[in-house]
């Protein structure tokens, strides 16, 4: 592992889990563990060569694409300019992004989608690779509130061209990292044609919440079949057999993965198109196309009848969300900070430095 | 440098990253300087270049994946010369660990051994061949005769010698001890003391039951030698009382001049209990006797105590390592010893340090001649008996020491690979993937001692006759018969180191 990549991200809890650097380490060597999936731990070398015990530093000997990847370790992200920005209601799946990922598959405009499955049972959510449209429709849930490594498929389709990939904005940036990127052993992920389509996002939840939710509101897990955020209530929608309980947001706080409470994107501002409820009326999405690509797979959808289109869009709304969600900005602040000092305590040329920056986020602040 | 296609240089497909993944990894290409591995067009790595590989092994160092194997494509002194994988690995573990390595079983060496001799059959001239299946030969050993009111008669001339109970497991114990009374012979306790019940089972009963009814388990029951060592482990009254024979160890082929060493992770249980160590505390025995001041008065003092203890009805034992032979026994025979036990440079250990084990001593068949001078000098040849072992492995190497001079030969590890041992060299990790040399209830449990007691039998009763055998052919219907005359050297380096003839003269 770089040690970037620990002091910058995971050490100060800011890893929001996408599993771009599993994906792409070069050596197979990070892991998300069971008992702590908070970010990714490396993988011990120990082995016994000869008569001796040698401990191997993978990371030796190699380029670190984990540290050219990582949406964390970059910090000048600028939101995409918006094409265009709509309201989209679903005509063939009931779900809007289905639709969309529909239309760009029969269309042949990708190849295949990298999204998430949910095991029915557990309620467990994985990864998939789908390259046909009838297994597209069968999927139950192509987005999922609880969290889910989902960029980690990226290595199980590598070369492919035209790969849409369905996720929170944490992909979309991680996408964004992996285009932009230099290393040589990044080539074969460094597409330009990637379709990416995020949803709008307030963190994602662990696993726990399913428990606590069967729980405290039903006697079973079975019985629940599905759990939605509706960002527009601020409610949680837990869909169960014989209909759906919603509960407010904020009672679900302590399942918030710890590195997304420091994220502040909220509409998907690097991706294709982002997707939501807020800023529309109930049954439809609010849309915000960002590149001529989102935009050519949204007018297409419409005109071929896969999605019905309006321009009637809450942009108040919209504007109030995503502002709220910047003011996270302040905990990059005191990561700022944070770093510093710990820079600080290396040399003491430095401590000067990190002074002056705590003094400066101070007034910034206030 | 090496020749070209020194090494072979092989990716295990299952294992490697870019194999699963192409285009990754490659750590392999970027390690090799001399270009051996190569990426194909597909991403993946092979040995494009296995000519060019100079056998640093450093691609096998870093292959996060385990994935890589470079094995050289002739036997290694061919390629390697002086600096086999096995001495360079020695001195990086010490670069490592800043100890010398520790290690079981014994020398792995090339040594003079018995190997060096042959047997002379008898032809023409007298005495003619005997018929090995209709005549009778002499084989059996009497320690202590007119020295002790009660000597030793060992049925076969071979002793199963000292393991302790610590060194292999109670299992094995067992099994070797049910050996020595199937085939009535003399098995040494070692230095761990005695668990109780142990001489019952030497003398072929399997408990105070058997005892008492008179009624033995196993053949015609064997003899059993308690060890006097420098360590003195579970040492007292009891003990002594229990014995047949009282073994005074002065030093072992695998370690002469240092005492015995019982590893930490075997000090355990029962065995921690007869040491009366705390568990876990690795049992470093002297290098010597440390009431033995003056060699000349102080062992003499205490083989005539040990005497008085059993009351002169015990025959004593003293067991030397290979150093200044001819003055240790004289040293022995003085000091009132019954039979002296000389153990050379191949004897076998649970634990010894490796520069020890490969560098000190003397191979086996240098300390027979030496030994038996001794003895002839002072008069006592044929009345103190000589015992050899370390090495014997078989029926050949017992009538070859015995042609040399010895009266009786020991083996042990022989015994061990007949109960079972696959001989990896082990012993010391306390890991015998058998159930012999260790102490881990899960692996002792694979040990069955009653099957491990029918091979060890087996293996006795085969080499016996194989001892017969070679006997015989040579025209003699005793062991005690044989001599250097019946054998002939192979190598003048053996011929001198032992006075035997060479072959063709």
């Amino acid at each position: 592992m770089s040690e970037e990549l620990k002091e910058k991200v995971w050490d100060l809890e800011r890893c929001t889990g996408c599993g771009l650097c599993i994906a792409i380490c070069n050596k197979d060597v990070l892991r998300f563990e069971e008992d702590s999936d908070e970010h990714p731990t490396v993988r011990e070398f120990k082995r016994s060569v000869g008569l001796r015990e040698v401990e191997l530093d993978p990371c030796e000997l190699c380029d670190k694409p984990c540290v050219e990847v990582c949406p964390k370790l970059y910090d000048e992200w600028k939101p995409r300019e918006a094409v265009r920005v709509v309201s989209l209601k679903s005509k063939v799946t009931g779900d809007v992004i289905k639709d969309l990922l529909l239309c760009a598959q029969n269309l042949g405009a990708t190849k295949g989608v990298i999204a998430v499955e949910v095991d029915k049972w557990s309620l467990t959510p994985m990864p998939v690779v789908i390259t046909k449209s009838d297994q597209l429709e069968k999927v139950s849930t192509i987005t999922s509130p609880i969290w889910v490594p989902i960029i980690m498929k990226i290595n199980r389709a590598p070369r492919m061209e035209k790969l849409a990939v369905v996720g929170p904005p944490c992909v979309a940036q991680g996408i964004m990292r992996v285009k932009a990127s230099t290393c040589d052993v990044l080539e074969q992920f460094r597409r330009p044609d990637y379709l990416v389509i995020s949803n709008f996002c307030y963190g994602a939840y662990d696993h726990d919440l399913i428990k606590w939710l069967s729980d405290n509101i039903v006697i079973t897990s079975w019985d629940v079949t599905g759990v939605n955020v509706s960002l527009k209530d601020l409610k949680l929608m837990v869909d169960l057999h014989e209909g759906t309980v919603k509960m407010p947001l904020t009672e679900t706080i302590e399942f918030l993965r710890k590195g997304c409470a420091r994220c502040t994107d909220f509409a998907g501002e690097q991706a294709d198109i982002a997707i939501g409820d807020v800023g529309s009326s109930p049954g439809w999405m609010t849309a915000i196309i960002r590149s001529h690509l989102g935009e050519l797979i949204v007018s297409a959808a419409a005109k071929l009848g896969y999605v019905e289109i309006s321009e009637k869009v809450d942009l108040e709304e919209l504007k109030g969300f995503t502002e709220a969600k910047k003011k996270r900005e302040a905990a990059e602040g005191v990561d700022e900070v944070f770093l510093a000092f710990s820079e600080g305590l290396k040399s003491l040329e430095r401590r000067d430095e990190a002074l002056k920056r705590l003094e400066e986020t101070f007034k910034e602040r206030r | 440098m090496p020749i070209l296609g020194a090494y072979g240089v092989e990716i295990k497909v299952g294992r490697c990253f870019s194999q699963r993944e192409p285009g990754k990894c490659a750590t392999c290409v970027t390690i090799c300087p001399h270009n051996v591995l190569t990426v194909d067009e597909m991403g993946r790595i092979y040995a494009a270049n296995e000519q060019a590989c100079v056998g640093c092994r450093l691609c096998v160092e870093y292959c996060p994946q385990n994935a890589i194997t470079v094995r050289a494509t002739a036997t290694e002194p061919l390629i390697r010369g002086l600096w086999r994988t096995q001495s360079v690995e020695e001195i990086r573990y010490k670069a490592q660990t800043g100890k010398y390595l520790l290690r079981g079983f014994g020398a792995l060496k090339p040594l003079p051994h018995f190997d060096d001799f042959l047997i002379i059959p008898a032809q023409l001239t007298p005495p003619a061949p005997l018929d090995k299946y209709r005549e009778e030969c002499d084989i059996k050993v009497v320690i202590g005769e007119g020295r002790v009111k009660k000597p030793v008669v060992m049925e076969i001339p071979i002793m199963i010698s000292a393991m302790s109970y610590g060194a292999i497991s109670k299992e094995a114990k067992i099994a070797t001890e049910i050996a020595a009374a199937n085939t009535g012979t003399l098995i040494g306790s070692g230095e761990g003391g005695s668990f109780p019940g142990e001489e019952l089972l030497v003398h072929g009963y399997r408990n105070e039951e058997d005892l008492k009814k008179g009624v033995k388990a196993h053949g015609p029951g064997g003899y059993f030698a308690v060890q006097w060592s420098t360590g003195r482990w579970g040492v007292n009254l009891d003990y002594l009382l229990k014995a047949d024979v009282v073994e005074v160890k002065i030093g072992q082929g695998a370690k002469p001049g240092m005492g015995g060493h019982l590893l930490g992770e075997k000090v355990k249980g029962e065995i921690a209990e007869i040491r009366g160590l705390p568990e876990g505390t690795a049992a470093l025995s002297p290098a010597r006797h440390l009431d033995v001041l003056d060699v000349q008065e102080h062992l003499k003092q205490m083989i005539e105590t040990l005497k008085d203890i059993t009351d002169y009805e015990k025959p004593i034992i003293v067991k030397l390592g290979p150093g200044r032979v001819y003055e240790d026994v004289r040293l022995a025979a003085e000091a009132g010893a019954d039979l002296i036990a000389i153990d050379g440079k191949y004897g076998g250990t649970g634990a010894s340090p490796e520069p020890t084990t490969q560098h000190a001593g003397l191979p086996t068949i240098a300390c027979i001649s030496p030994a038996v001078k001794a003895l002839k000098d002072l008069g006592l040849y044929g009345d103190v008996k000589l015992m050899v072992m370390g090495g014997v492995m078989s029926g050949a190497d017992a009538v070859k020491a015995i042609a040399l001079g010895a009266d009786a030969v020991a083996m042990s590890s022989a015994i061990m690979v007949a109960m079972g041992c696959h001989t990896c060299f082990s012993c010391h990790t306390g890991k015998c993937p058998m159930g012999i040399a260790t102490q881990d209830p899960e692996l002792r449990a694979r040990l069955n001692p009653e099957i491990a007691a029918k091979g060890a039998t087996n293996f006795l009763k085969a080499t016996t006759e194989e001892i017969k055998m070679l006997t015989m052919l040579a025209g003699h219907s005793s062991i005690k018969e044989l001599s250097k005359e019946d054998l002939r050297a192979l190598t003048s380096d053996v011929a001198a180191i032992t006075g035997v003839k060479l072959a063709g003269s």
